[in-house]
């Protein structure tokens, strides 16, 4: 019974201090917080009634649902609840937000029931803590003046060929998800497209379509897509998200130049093997040998060897000369070694054309370059010369033709090579040669033998003359191969000695225009007037391959 | 032959000259066409209904950029409470408002609401153009879409009447809806309250009133003339 009254006195005292502390919160809420202040929540020293919320705007992106958003303000330091009231401008109805979640926090969402066109909303939001309440501006609103679609969705970049040349097709979807819009809401489009690098925008409407495609665009160049709606007259929705993609160059032309490079290197290619096939020849072609210094009678070959007997011969060897052949059409110059002064040409101009030359046949080099030219010099000072010539040692090594046979001499470098036939060399007067000596390359049917100079005419002997003998030797400092000069008639005449008559074998060239006379041999040759003058047609006919 | 050329280039010049105006007689006057006359073009529905609508959202962007402007003028407080609500003259026709209750709507229904609509707001707008045209507080740019504005309305009301007649000839909705003759009883009871409204406020409904007109033609059109995506 003590228990039972005990229990109701403490109700009683528990419900007298809750009124109590209901009663007199607010005023000795300080003093009753010191004493109880773990107990009670709302007895935090910064605890404050809410901040005024504020709110932002609405936004309506289908015509038929509409969100609005609000900013609350300082929570107070406990936990606060927000509320949204509204109603409509002709109605004194106040209602409560239906939807707090759909649009995110701090929000309300009407769906279609509850939103009506035309007609202006007035919403107002309260936020409630334990210490009090905050309400916000009253936002007055028309749905209509508030619609703003979404941006649109999946925008898609192709790259799409035409007649050769590449177009960009963009195509995006609307934001709203039903396809059926019974006429209520009609979307028009807008995108904008820049090339990466730029920052100007170019803008381009495109109504009601969905798609758009854009041909002015460069290959190889990245280009940047974003696209927005609106509704009517409504506000632009925002951009979309930018959509990149690389043009790619051009292929079909790039083709086209690869093809045309590959058929225009084919005759480079062939050009280019014709020339590393023919690389010798193209290199006598374009770089003829330039003669080496030749010293008369001397065959540097020999010198090399370095024996003694080889010396001698180098030095006092066979004086055969080689034969030569007046060539007046031929412009190389030769670069002949003497020690003789009067052997200087001073007429340029002759020299350009026919310089004597006098080359022992042991310094003629190169199986093909068996022609020998002959210069004629410009005045009558191949007297000595030819003394020199005559004792000039040929060593017979160069294969040329036979003795009385005249053949074009051009120097060239190139010593390897030497024919086989080991016939004596040959000035360019007739020289006996054994019978059996023949030059493979220069046949004696090519060449004539010179008679003399007359002018800038060469004097031929005849055709038909009994080979020579080789290995007459002359005397004294003369070569076998040598005839000696009776006389110089003028500056282009030499008259020589009773030659030896011998068979050459000559070549008639159609190309010749040497005259050729048959004399009975060893006539002498004198002037001009019994010989036969040669014109300005060249004696060699051995084919210049260059 | 100077003498003959300048009499054959003078008929020929006239010939040139008859032929130039015969054809520009036929461009002016364009022959209204009754029902099966031969030679005619004959607009379809759909083509009516699309030129229609063209024309009320030309309205409805000029009656947006009017108010824009007038906001930027007078920058009223957009908020303000004090203001409950706008008492537009046309508040007393009945208009759905939204899309459900449009498209629930019977077609002769909204296309009666369209043409009251049409018709409440011809003389306003006239007269609002008169008050702009003589308050040199505006700017011409102002008054000439005024002007634009009020044009407007009375050509959309000739287009949404041949439209109905197009209709009604067509079979698609019935003959309760009266003909030009009965404009002056739709304008009946919305008759003197607009003298009382304020120039914003006039804009401001005309601006929701447009927007109204241009989407019940649309939501009409698609119920009648059903294309894709309706």
């Amino acid at each position: 019974m003590l228990w039972k009254e005990c229990k109701s006195c403490l109700f009683i005292l528990h419900g007298f201090i809750n009124v109590c502390f209901s009663m007199w919160k607010w005023h000795s809420l300080p003093f009753l917080c010191d004493v109880m202040n773990p107990f009670f929540s709302f007895c935090r020293s910064d605890a404050s009634p809410p901040g005024k919320p504020a709110l932002i705007g609405c936004r309506s992106p289908d015509k038929e649902t509409f969100t609005c958003w609000w900013t609350p303000g300082s929570p107070g330091g406990l936990p606060t609840v927000h509320r949204l009231y509204y109603h409509r401008a002709e109605s004194k109805d106040v209602r409560e937000c239906p939807d707090y979640t759909s649009g995110g926090s701090n929000s309300c969402y009407f769906d279609k029931s509850q939103t009506t066109l035309w007609v202006e909303y007035e919403l107002t939001v309260v936020a409630t803590n334990a210490l009090g309440n905050a309400t916000s501006n009253t936002l007055r609103i028309d749905v209509m003046n508030v619609v703003r679609p979404y941006p649109p969705k999946n925008v898609v970049l192709q790259v799409k060929q035409s007649n050769d040349n590449p177009y960009l097709f963009i195509g995006w979807q609307s934001p709203l998800n039903k396809t059926k819009t019974y006429g209520w809401v009609t979307i028009k489009y807008q995108l904008r497209v820049r090339p990466e690098k730029s920052k100007e925008w170019k803008i381009y409407d495109t109504d009601l379509q969905r798609n758009f495609s854009l041909h002015t665009v460069d290959p190889k160049v990245t280009y940047e897509v974003e696209v927005r709606c609106a509704l009517d007259h409504s506000t632009w929705s925002e951009w979309s998200t930018t959509a990149s993609i690389k043009i790619p160059g051009s292929s079909q032309k790039d083709r086209l130049l690869w093809v045309l490079m590959l058929v225009s290197l084919i005759p480079l290619l062939t050009a280019v093997c014709a020339l590393v096939v023919k690389r010798n020849s193209v290199k006598q072609c374009l770089l003829p040998p330039v003669p080496g210094p030749k010293i008369i009678g001397v065959d540097p070959r020999l010198l090399k060897s370095g024996r003694a007997e080889d010396v001698v011969s180098a030095l006092f060897g066979n004086q055969k000369l080689a034969n030569m052949k007046a060539r007046t059409e031929e412009t190389e110059e030769f670069i002949s070694v003497s020690d003789s002064r009067d052997w200087l040409l001073p007429d340029e101009r002759l020299s350009e054309k026919v310089r004597s030359l006098i080359i022992p046949n042991s310094f003629v080099f190169g199986a093909k370059t068996q022609s020998f030219e002959l210069e004629k010099a410009a005045d009558g000072k191949e007297n000595p010369v030819l003394d020199r010539s005559s004792s000039r040692p040929g060593d017979g090594r160069t294969p040329l033709s036979p003795a009385p046979e005249l053949q074009s001499l051009r120097a060239s470098k190139d010593a390897a090579s030497r024919s086989a036939g080991q016939c004596p060399a040959h000035s360019y007067v007739d020289i006996p040669t054994p019978e059996d000596c023949r030059t493979p390359e220069a046949t004696s049917d090519d060449y004539s033998r010179v008679k003399g100079v007359h002018g800038e005419d060469v004097l031929l002997e005849e055709e038909r003359v009994p080979p020579c003998p080789d290995a007459q030797i002359q005397p004294a400092n003369v070569a076998s191969d040598y005839s000696r000069v009776a006389e110089v008639n003028s500056d282009t005449t030499v008259l020589l000695q009773n030659l030896p008559v011998c068979k050459e074998r000559q070549h008639h060239d159609a190309g010749w225009t040497v005259g050729k006379k048959p004399e009975p041999p060893g006539t002498e040759v004198s002037t001009g007037s019994s010989t036969q003058l040669v014109g300005s047609g060249y004696v060699d006919s051995v084919p210049n391959f260059c | 032959m100077s003498g003959q050329m300048r009499p054959a280039c003078s008929v020929w010049l006239l010939l040139v000259c008859l032929v130039l105006y015969s054809r520009l007689k036929v461009a002016a006057s364009a022959p209204t066409c009754t029902n099966g006359q031969a030679g005619c073009h004959v607009l379809s529905l759909a083509n009516l209904f699309d030129r229609v609508i063209q024309h009320s959202a030309r309205m409805h962007g000029i009656s947006n950029d009017l108010h824009s402007e007038f906001e930027l003028y007078f920058l009223p407080s957009k908020n303000q409470i004090g203001r409950v609500s706008r008492n537009c003259h046309t508040s007393t026709i009945l208009t759905p408002n939204g899309k459900e209750n449009a498209q629930r709507m019977a077609r002769e229904e909204l296309t009666e609401v369209i043409l009251k609509l049409l018709v409440a707001w011809g003389d306003p707008l006239w007269h609002f153009h008169q008050s702009l045209a003589h308050n040199h507080e505006f700017s011409n740019f102002s008054s000439n879409k005024s002007l634009e504005m009020s044009d407007m309305v009375h050509e959309l009301r000739k287009g949404v009447q041949k439209v109905i007649e197009k209709m009604k000839m067509l079979g698609i909705i019935g003959n309760s809806l009266g003909g030009l003759g009965s404009s002056e009883s739709l304008l009946a009871p919305v008759s003197a309250e607009w003298r009382l409204m304020k120039d914003y406020d006039l804009l401001y409904c005309f601006r929701r009133d447009s927007s109204k007109i241009q989407n019940y033609l649309k939501i009409l059109k698609c119920r009648i003339v059903p294309e894709h995506g309706c």
